[in-house]
């Protein structure tokens, strides 16, 4: 076996692994998407007191609409943040423990982000409108080839050791994550070869290609989050248990399955616009809640304080609850990640598109989302954006082989009548399809609602599988030297709202070296091209979108791309992840915080919040 | 939940079935109502396997149709005369489902008894009679055996390997289940040894092989079906444990533990999705430990009495 | 006695063996390559991390050998890493461990303590109005499936009432003993219940035969207040079978709240156990089927042990 190319593609792994499969939407993304993305019933909830009935109407427009309450986003700080507002803390119940909170080492899916952003603060963030911004980076610039990248750096930034933040901590931190078991797969997908201290406060990350997006790479806590690098080497495996950062939030107990507090920074370097320092809080205490419903249930007796969720019918559940009179701020998030599966485009059947589309075609996207509960929550999808990311493509979205049951049974019919059927059975014989899930309780719902429909077309037998997240994914994955994998159909998620590039160049680069020669794209292979589907023409325009930062541009290119997954259905999609963060109603700072430029930051995209500047007001 | 390690009581009558009819006269009220409960089901289940074989020709709901679907039923109906017991959260209907579930429970259970009672009871006659070095090994397996808290070891075992098929899951079900059988056929079969009929025979030089079969097997045996109507109980609430937990046989075939996860979600709106199959389940379990607690009882007296 | 106590510890020590040789074969047998039942999928293209675990776990060597040193690491307290969360096992289980027992121990005590009553009562006025309600609530609480029970609890007592939360725990060390049991006294109620029935009903069964003897009988001619018959006289004797069983119940129960911890979200040793089964943790999992094997067994013995120190007619012998 051939060593070396695995040495080279091993990294590649995680980055698309992460995002794609563990359950929620889970990449560290933030939102890409313009402020009306992010919503808040905060306003509302103050003028509720008139007319109760006010807010059902509310509700019921929400619903129509078919997306997030349109409720007004802040454009500042609420108010003006009182000495009193210092103080008080946040008890917040999580969907998971988080398995570890070394941000180089760990997979972190949502309900540890939530608790990762307290302690740990990233490069950059991202802004209201969706383009990246200030935090522990003050500025950045590239050459013109986009293959070199120099930040200046905050000063007077300390850790929660004493240490303090320059140019040397990324050197370091940089030896760590070229061989963490995360890092490693985002510093090969951003090409980073090198990371130089240019001076005390300026760091160059020199990149083998071009990347004209590469500062996405520094928002994602993966290669983005700042750690302390002596604590790290110091204890490897105990820096998972206490994180040092430069984070608000500094670990004060972890008592993992049940109560994880974080105190006050007393030396955070951020304050708010009037110059007081922040953190406000005192603490927050995050609580893995793994129901959906005990979650909702402990915010509304009060046991917590706060809530995230991603699961629609959840949701749900919280705006009958508050429709019903419960004093909460229901902050939902509708961002690109997109529930749905993929074919193993590698064996028959599925290497015939007749089959991927057809069934795609009686893949019924409302149905699956009512199942789910989620009816006027999550929109059914139509590519790898939301309605509202500035990617999102209406031509794409008219392509898409929507729920269209005779034309996907015509599809079948055409499938199951050839005689030269790939599958190699006889004619008219039943096509056999294996589904293939993790034992999630949403998506045991959703195959048994799919595999309903597949199955009353008369020309699919399909088989249901389900084993847990591990296995799922090395099925997925298949073996050395191919990667083939054994499965047929696939539950899988796709996407997130960092840039299109982060997971869309590694999800379709040659999905084997046999393939990658043949296009003589040597060496240039993804064992995580899960669904095997590679067109060449595909990869060069996602090639070409990171050799340019001008939006228009990659924007076309991207369309190409959505157009072309369109034609082939590789991949198929059911609805977007919606999340929530729900909060009572004197919990404020969750929207409307602000980047040190003073410009709107994100919000809080995955029901991820930042912790820095939520405060509590009476 | 714990497997009592004194029901070792050691009936030795000849069973001699003084008519099954009397039997079921004999019978309290709510001992003759725990019977009818399992004639049911176990109809039902059978019912519901014919079903299938004549391709759901048979007067019952399609477990699997989801009625939001293809028209018919929304989901999580209140019961109506279309639904009797409403509909889940598939919008399918609950009462089709809840007996094909009934399928997975007892076919699980009468694997672990009949296991138990073939191979257990007879490991557990043998050793019990010839005694010396094969029973302190034998019995020593079984020590290690259930030396393993019951769920834990089938846990692990379920999950590690993957089982999802409903024969393998029976057969893991089926081989752990031996040695609880193979202790009281033990005990019992040290105290039938010692009677004078055994004697008898051995000091005439029946074959030793002979006194086993004719002797003592239909000795004990009415001690081993005792303890077999209660330990089906016990096998069935497991494997809805494991069901609940997803762990057991591949969804969507319904079963109660599954049902019970699925309706999980809507608790707060409606408890019916998972009411039903926990009744099912509590009296299936309910009737199997009343018909158990009085065979035992039976039993009993009637070693009594001899 | 002293024969007794050694003859039983040498079949605890070749039992505790078997036990080991056992869960060992567990893992053992996964077909394929143990590395890659050990690795999360991400590590598994990752030759070099393979191989360095392949190294560290000296995984090239005979299964026999390997068995020795993983039971000689597991004596010295120490069961392996888990590679997903790259947790020592034995933190996991030392962290997880007083929830599980306090649980355990906590029905086992609402399971006596309810039981004495309804099974001396149920005894006393054998037959009666009182042993038949009992009698029917005993065979119901027998039969209800705990996991079936706690979902009921927690529509019950949290989502139409809101008296007790459904969820978290409330440390003793930090919270103290009020709000620990305020987390804890449903789950431990749901535990309770079979061992309650089946306490109940042995506990009348030996009342009913204690309460024919001679002496309680003559006790009652004496014209004693039955309850001070019952208390003095009956219970006495009985308490020996209740030790037993008390004890056994307790060794079960351990291995019993793996549901129940998961449906509450409890931080005990069902719940990591579980998570491992999701997670496909098979270090985990097959450290903590060890420990809950051995405390098993281990309580099971101590049971024995008290029950012959405790019985007058073994401890003349």
């Amino acid at each position: 076996m051939n060593k070396s190319w695995l040495k080279i593609i091993a990294p590649l792994f995680t980055v698309a692994l992460i995002a794609a499969a563990c359950g929620g939407s889970d990449s560290d993304s933030g939102s890409s998407s313009s402020s009306d993305a992010a919503s808040s019933t905060e306003t509302e909830a103050e003028e509720e007191t008139e007319a109760e009935t006010e807010t059902t109407e509310k509700a019921e427009e929400v619903i129509e609409a078919g997306t997030e309450a349109e409720g007004d986003v802040d454009t500042k700080v609420e108010a003006v943040v009182e000495e009193s507002s210092y103080g008080g803390s946040v008890i917040i119940g999580l969907e998971a423990e988080a398995t570890g909170l070394r941000p180089w080492e760990d997979a972190c899916s949502s309900p540890c982000l939530v608790m990762m952003k307290a302690m740990i603060d990233t490069m950059v963030e991202r802004r209201a409108d969706g383009t990246y911004g200030p935090w522990l980076a003050k500025s950045w610039s590239a050459n013109e080839g986009y293959t070199e990248w120099t930040f200046e750096l905050q000063e007077g930034v300390l850790f929660h050791n004493g240490y303090s933040f320059n140019a040397k901590t990324l050197v370091d931190m940089f030896e760590l994550q070229k061989v963490g078991a995360v890092a490693a797969g985002i510093v090969s997908a951003a090409k980073v070869a090198e990371v130089v201290a240019v001076d005390n406060y300026t760091v160059k990350y020199v990149l083998s290609g071009a990347h004209s997006a590469f500062p996405s790479f520094l928002y994602g806590v993966g290669l983005g989050g700042v750690f302390e690098p002596n604590a790290a080497n110091e204890d490897f495996d105990g820096f998972s248990m206490n994180p040092i950062g430069t984070g608000p939030f500094m670990m004060d107990k972890r008592d993992l399955d049940n109560e994880t507090i974080v105190a006050r920074n007393p030396n955070y370097w951020m304050s708010d616009e009037d110059g007081n320092q922040l953190p406000y809080l005192d603490s927050v205490a995050f609580r893995p809640i793994p129901d959906e419903g005990t979650r909702l249930d402990s915010l509304l007796s009060g046991t917590t304080t706060m809530m995230q969720t991603l699961r629609q019918g959840t949701i749900r559940d919280a705006r009958a609850a508050k429709a019903d009179g419960a004093d909460i701020t229901l902050f939902e998030f509708q961002g690109n990640n997109v529930g749905g599966g993929m074919f193993n485009n590698s064996i028959p059947p599925y290497d015939d598109v007749r089959v991927r589309k057809g069934l795609t075609h009686m893949n019924n996207q409302d149905a699956v989302i009512e199942a789910l509960g989620g009816t006027g929550i999550s929109l059914p999808g139509s590519q790898w954006f939301s309605p509202d990311s500035p990617w999102y493509s209406e031509k794409a979205a008219a392509a898409w082989p929507k729920f269209d049951f005779d034309a996907g049974k015509a599809l079948l019919a055409e499938y199951v009548n050839d005689p030269d059927r790939s599958d190699g059975r006889a004619v008219g014989d039943k096509i056999e399809v294996e589904l293939s899930c993790p034992p999630d309780p949403t998506l045991i719902l959703a195959i048994q609602v799919i595999e309903q429909l597949w199955s009353a077309s008369g020309m699919v037998d399909v088989n249901l599988t389900n084993y847990d997240q591990q296995t799922h994914i090395n099925y997925a994955l298949g073996a050395p030297p191919d990667f083939n994998g054994s499965h047929g159909a696939h539950c899988w998620r796709w996407s997130s709202n960092d840039d299109p590039s982060t997971f869309l160049n590694t999800q379709f680069a040659p999905p084997t070296l046999g393939i990658a020669a043949a296009y003589g794209l040597d060496g240039i292979f993804s064992p995580i091209n899960f669904p095997n589907y590679f067109d060449i023409e595909m990869f060069g325009w996602l090639v070409g979108a990171i050799s340019t930062d001008v939006f228009e541009e990659r924007y076309a290119l991207y369309e190409m791309v959505m157009m072309r997954l369109a034609r082939d259905v590789p991949v198929w999609y059911s609805g977007h992840t919606a999340t929530l963060l729900a909060a009572e109603t004197n919990i404020h700072g969750v929207n409307g915080w602000v980047l040190p430029d003073g410009s709107l930051g994100a919000g809080f995209p995955a029901a991820i919040a930042r912790w820095g500047q939520v405060f509590i007001q009476n | 939940m714990s497997e009592s390690k004194d029901i070792t009581g050691s009936p030795d009558a000849k069973s001699k079935g003084n008519g099954r009819l009397s039997a079921v006269k004999e019978m309290p009220f709510f001992v003759k109502c725990a019977l009818f409960w399992l004639v049911f089901i176990v109809s039902a289940a059978i019912y519901t396997r014919l079903d299938r074989l004549f391709g759901q020709a048979l007067p019952l709901q399609d477990p699997f149709y989801q009625g939001f679907l293809f028209g018919g039923a929304s989901p999580v109906e209140g019961p109506s005369l279309d639904h009797l017991l409403g509909t889940d959260i598939l919008s399918r209907d609950n009462l089709s489902r809840l007996l094909h579930g009934a399928w997975v429970s007892l076919a699980v259970a009468i694997t672990v008894v009949s296991f138990g009672i073939v191979f257990g009871g007879l490991l557990g006659a043998f050793v019990g009679y010839a005694r010396g070095r094969w029973e302190t090994l034998v019995m020593g397996i079984m020590d290690v055996v259930l030396a393993f808290p019951p769920l834990v070891l089938l846990l692990a075992l379920v999950a590690i390997y993957k089982v999802r098929s409903l024969p393998v899951i029976a057969l893991v079900f089926g081989v752990l289940g031996i040695p609880t059988y193979v202790r009281i056929a033990r005990a019992n079969t040290l105290g039938v040894a010692s009677r004078e009929f055994v004697q008898a025979a051995e000091a005439i030089g029946t074959k030793r092989i002979w006194i086993l079969f004719r002797e003592i097997v239909p000795n004990i045996l009415p001690s081993l079906f005792a303890y077999a109507l209660i330990n089906a109980g016990f096998v069935i609430v497991i494997e809805g444990t494991l069901s609940y937990l997803g762990l057991s046989v591949q969804i969507p075939e319904p079963t109660w533990g599954n049902m019970i996860n699925e309706g999980r979600r809507d608790i707060r709106r409606t408890i019916l999705p998972i009411f039903w199959p926990g009744l099912f389940l509590t009296l299936t379990v309910v009737s199997l430990n009343m018909l158990g607690d009085w065979f035992q009882q039976r039993v009993a007296i009637r070693s009594s009495a001899l | 006695m002293g024969k007794i106590l050694a003859a039983r510890l040498a079949r605890l020590v070749a039992t505790l063996f078997a036990v080991s040789l056992l869960t060992f074969l567990l893992v053992e047998q996964l077909p394929g390559d143990p590395v890659t039942a050990l690795l999360p999928p991400e590590a598994l293209h990752d030759l070099e991390t393979m191989e360095r675990i392949r190294t560290e776990l000296r995984l090239d060597d005979p299964a026999l050998v390997r068995y020795g040193r993983w039971v000689t690491d597991a004596l010295q307290g120490d069961l392996g890493k888990s590679y997903i969360t790259d947790q020592r096992v034995a933190d996991a289980i030392r962290d997880r461990i007083p929830v599980t027992m306090e649980l355990a121990l906590l029905a086992t005590v609402i399971a006596a303590v309810l039981a004495i009553p309804i099974g001396a009562f149920s005894a006393y006025r054998e037959g009666g109005r009182f042993d038949r309600v009992m009698s029917g609530f005993t065979t119901a609480s027998l039969s209800i499936p705990a996991f079936v029970a706690a979902i009921f609890f927690i529509w019950l007592f949290t989502l139409k009432f809101n008296w007790l939360p459904s969820t978290g725990w409330n440390r003793i060390t930090d919270k103290g003993l009020l709000a620990n049991l305020k987390t804890a006294i449903l789950p431990a109620s749901a535990l309770a219940l079979a061992p309650l029935a089946i306490n109940a009903r042995l506990i009348r069964a030996d009342m009913i035969g204690t309460l024919k003897e001679d002496y309680i009988l003559s006790a009652r001619a004496k014209g004693l207040r039955s309850r001070y018959i019952l208390m003095r006289h009956a219970l006495r004797p009985s308490s020996l079978t209740a030790i037993t069983i008390f004890g056994l119940q307790f060794g079960a129960l351990i291995g019993g709240t793996v549901v129940i911890e998961t449906i509450f979200a409890l931080p005990g040793l069902g719940t990591r156990l579980i998570s491992g089964i999701y997670q496909r943790d098979v270090t985990m999992i097959q450290g903590i089927t060890l420990f809950v094997a051995t405390v098993y067994v281990v309580v099971n013995l101590l049971v024995d042990l008290l029950y012959l120190l405790l019985d007058p007619r073994i401890r003349r012998q």
